[in-house]
């Protein structure tokens, strides 16, 4: 019947689209007719609907059908309605159905009903008595609201000259200051730039051009009420324990409105609180006459408003007030001092607040919201409190602020001790001791001391040596262990030389030439002992001894190669191999031949079994071995602070690794 | 036959020796003389590493390598020794004093340094290689050793103690008896190896 609701219907004024409900554009407020249009009806021109509605209305007030019938007075212009709905058109052209229903009009008198057609006649009626009456209660009652309004101006204006003859007392000042405070249907409110707000919603601290600009709505408003300009006086607050600078002007009520505005429109953008931040001049007080008294005046405002508020009855109010002023007529007035933010900042502070608020940004709005934190949370608005967790991170965030900049320690890297100092002083500490106990001097086996085996063999084979029996001495060692060496063979050379044995000394090293002279000196032998080099040690030896008749053919020959005259070959080695070479390779071909060794204590073992399978007689091997009898060049002591010094290693190495692996296992429990 | 030719001169060589070893006195000469060869060329070989190892410290002094003046040194000391024995002779007592007196601390020192290494390494071995049976083993029969090398218990003179000492000195013989038997296994293959020409040695 309607357009389809998915189409937007154009508004006829303004063309804009509307909802198809819409009764008025939403754009330009015209009526919108869409809702009304019939479907397949066409629609005709404003002009056409405009002129013909009308005609209607007037038809249907022409009907006499439908007249009162208490109205006798024809109408000379009145038709039926069926002259009334007289079509334009020519008969020639009605349609057929509209022609006959013309016809029964005309034949019926009342098409309608005769019950319709009175209560029509009856709703019309009443229909134009009622328009009648509510417009003339409207007028009636703008008239009464006017009327009243310019008698309650009138009264206003009258009630001020004879304000000193009332009869309740109440002082001339605080009448002003009634009749200046507006009341709701008179309040004017001016925009006034004023400081936000504190806790209290009431500003702390007036600017000079608040107060100008709240002098100047005073005396606009004296003049509109044509009474004489008020002495500055103002409100304050409407709780008594706020503060008031002392000369300082109150603000009007459109000014404690702002609180109110404060507490809806509060945000946290540091940029407008910075206008707490502005400085406030400094007022002096002795340059102002009428200070102290508007102090009182503003005393006995702030003590009315509040008696106010609390509904007291007027009478004891102001008997309040007297008692005020009377007090305050006594005693010298002190100038009450202002109640400064929690986090005040003096003027000059305020240049290096700035030049902080530069360089930490952060931090003005943190102060800010220090300086806005609430005494009382419960009157702190909602936006004002901070969760736990934005206040630790502001408070961190305020830490690394102020650490900006500053030299702070790193990262200190928890090192391990690697435990190398340690060992290097304990290595010192072993060092120390063998370098003293050898520079305390030489001191010789004692003779006690038991011998080994071998040892005591040695000497009982050189114990059978006689005069003139030949004795070959084999010098094969490095200069490395000489003094080992030679600190066992020399006193068995000394031994021999007195027993008289004849020795020949060979050496299969070409370092033995030289170190065959340290050691004939201290056997007391003379430097010109010959000493023979044989290169390829044993080997070399291996034909003469294999073979006898080679040595048999000449006595020119080398007589150290000829083996067989020797009774003992003594070799002093530093090599068990060598050893065992001569004892394998040199000793089985002469049967005659008895080896005896002098060498390390390291290679006592290696040639230990050939002592045991008597291939030899004898040998020497070690320090321990070494007490044939007084050895100059043989410091014993050092040599047991050695032996100590490595047993107390091992053990230390032993006792790390154990106390690692218990440490390993403590922290694996721990774990 | 550049691999043939070692390997022919090798296998006769061992059993030339080896047979001579068994027709002694027949064989002994030729025994003898085999030897000779043997150490003419063991000196010609040392001749030859002598001359390598200075011509190659020569080659480091004259390209700048780094650490070049200890083959600098090392070849002037060589140069020195080598005229001055073959001005004086070998047997010339300044001479071998002289050169006793340069190479004896070296050496001692050296050898002290080594002690002091396996002293390091004794105490070391335990916190690198853990408990083991090696390393335990090691420790404990150091110890002991060290203990007997001090003296003291020798000096108690007590004839138990004695008998626990002489057992304890006779384990490292029992040891070297393997030592040495494994040893004679060892060359007796290797000279089987070289006879029957299995040995690599040829390749080279």
């Amino acid at each position: 019947m309607t357009e389809d609701h998915s189409e937007l219907s154009l508004c006829p004024n303004c063309g804009k689209e509307n909802l198809p409900m819409a009764t008025r554009c939403v754009h330009c407020g015209s009526a919108m007719e869409s809702l009304f249009t019939i479907s397949g009806q066409t629609q005709l021109p404003d002009e056409e609907s405009e002129d013909s509605l009308p005609d209607i209305i007037e038809e249907i007030r022409n009907d006499p059908a439908l007249q009162v019938p208490t109205e006798p007075e024809p109408n000379p212009e009145a038709q039926p309605v069926g002259q009334g709905d007289e079509p334009t058109l020519p008969e020639d052209q009605m349609p057929d159905w509209l022609a006959k229903v013309r016809e029964r009009a005309q034949g019926e008198e009342d098409a309608i009903g005769g019950l319709v057609s009175g209560t029509i006649a009856m709703d019309a009626a009443r229909s134009e008595e009622g328009t009648a009456g509510v417009e003339g209660e409207f007028n009636a009652w703008i008239n009464r609201i006017r009327e009243q309004s310019q008698q309650e101006t009138s009264a206003r204006a009258r009630q001020l000259p004879s304000e000193n003859e009332d009869s309740d007392q109440t002082p001339e000042w605080l009448q002003r200051i009634r009749a200046l405070r507006p009341r709701p249907e008179d309040e004017i409110t001016h925009e006034i730039k004023t400081t936000p707000t504190y806790l209290d919603d009431l500003p702390r601290e007036w600017t000079d051009e608040a107060l100008q600009e709240l002098r100047r709505q005073a005396l606009e408003e004296e003049r509109e009420q044509g009474t004489e300009p008020l002495p500055d006086a103002g409100l304050t607050a409407k709780n008594e324990e706020l503060p008031t600078e002392p000369g300082l002007e109150e603000p009007n009520v459109a000014a404690l409105e702002e609180p109110l505005l404060g507490e809806t429109e509060f945000h946290n953008i540091p940029e407008d609180e910075e206008e707490f931040l502005e400085p406030v001049p400094a007022v002096d007080l002795s340059l102002q006459p009428d200070v102290e008294a508007e102090k009182s005046a503003e005393e006995a405002v702030e003590h009315e408003l509040v008696a106010e508020e609390v509904e007291k009855p007027n009478e004891v109010v102001e008997q309040e007030i007297l008692q005020q002023e009377s007090i305050q007529a006594n005693e010298p007035i002190v100038a009450e001092p202002p109640v400064e933010p929690e986090v005040t900042e003096t003027p000059k502070q305020l240049p290096l607040l700035e030049e902080e608020s530069e360089l930490h940004p952060d931090e003005p709005e943190q102060e800010s919201e220090e300086e806005e934190q609430p005494e009382d949370s419960a009157a702190v608005p909602p936006d004002l409190l901070l969760l736990r967790d934005q206040q630790d991170r502001a408070n961190l965030l305020a830490s690394l602020i102020e650490q900006e900049g500053r030299v702070t320690a790193g990262k200190q890297v928890i090192r391990k001790p690697s435990g190398r100092a340690g060992r290097l002083v304990v290595a010192l500490l072993l060092l120390i001791g063998l370098i003293v106990s050898i520079l305390i001097g030489p001191a010789a086996i004692p003779t006690d001391t038991p011998k080994s085996l071998p040892a005591l063999a040695l000497s009982d084979q050189i114990q059978t040596l006689v005069e003139n029996d030949k004795v070959l001495v084999v010098l094969d060692y490095q200069a490395a262990t000489s003094r080992e060496l030679e600190s066992l063979t020399a006193p068995l050379l000394a031994k021999l030389v007195t027993q008289g044995a004849q020795l020949s000394f060979l050496t299969t090293q070409p370092s033995g030439l030289f170190l065959a002279q340290s050691l004939l000196e201290q056997a007391g032998l003379p430097e010109t002992t010959p000493v023979d080099f044989l290169p390829g040690s044993y080997l070399n030896l291996i034909g003469w001894a294999v073979n006898p008749t080679i040595s048999a053919t000449g006595d020119e020959l080398v007589k150290v190669k000829n083996l067989y005259p020797f009774k003992l070959v003594l070799l002093v080695s530093d090599s068990s191999d060598n050893i065992r070479g001569w004892l394998e390779q040199i000793a089985p071909w002469i049967e005659s031949l008895r080896f005896a060794a002098v060498t390390t204590q390291m290679e006592a073992p290696v040639i230990a079994p050939y002592f045991d399978s008597g291939q030899l007689v004898g040998y020497s091997a070690g320090v321990a071995d070494g007490n044939l009898g007084a050895q100059t060049s043989f410091n014993y002591r050092a040599y047991r602070v050695g032996l100590l010094l490595m047993l107390v290693m091992l053990l230390l190495g032993m006792i790390s690794k154990g106390e690692a692996d218990a440490i390993r296992k403590e922290e694996e429990r721990s774990e | 036959m550049k691999r043939l030719l070692p390997l022919i001169v090798g296998i006769l060589s061992g059993l030339v020796v080896l047979a001579a070893m068994f027709f002694i006195p027949l064989g002994g000469g030729i025994l003898g003389v085999v030897l000779n060869w043997v150490i003419v060329v063991a000196g010609v070989a040392l001749l030859v590493a002598i001359a390598s190892l200075v011509l190659t410290h020569l080659r480091f002094v004259a390209n700048g390598k780094k650490g070049f003046l200890l083959s600098l040194v090392l070849v002037i000391s060589f140069l020195v020794t080598l005229v001055f024995g073959l001005l004086s002779g070998v047997d010339n007592p300044v001479f071998l004093k002289w050169v006793g007196a340069v190479i004896r601390p070296i050496e001692t020192a050296l050898l002290g340094l080594v002690a002091l290494v396996m002293m390091s390494a004794a105490m070391k071995i335990f916190r690198e290689r853990g408990w083991s049976a090696l390393t335990v083993s090691f420790g404990v029969s150091a110890v002991i050793f060290l203990v007997l090398g001090l003296g003291f218990l020798q000096n108690l003179n007590s004839p138990v103690l004695n008998q626990v000492i002489t057992f304890l000195e006779g384990l490292p013989m029992i040891g070297a008896r393997g030592l040495l038997i494994g040893i004679g296994i060892g060359l007796l293959m290797m000279a089987f190896r070289v006879l029957f020409g299995m040995e690599g040695s040829g390749n080279d």
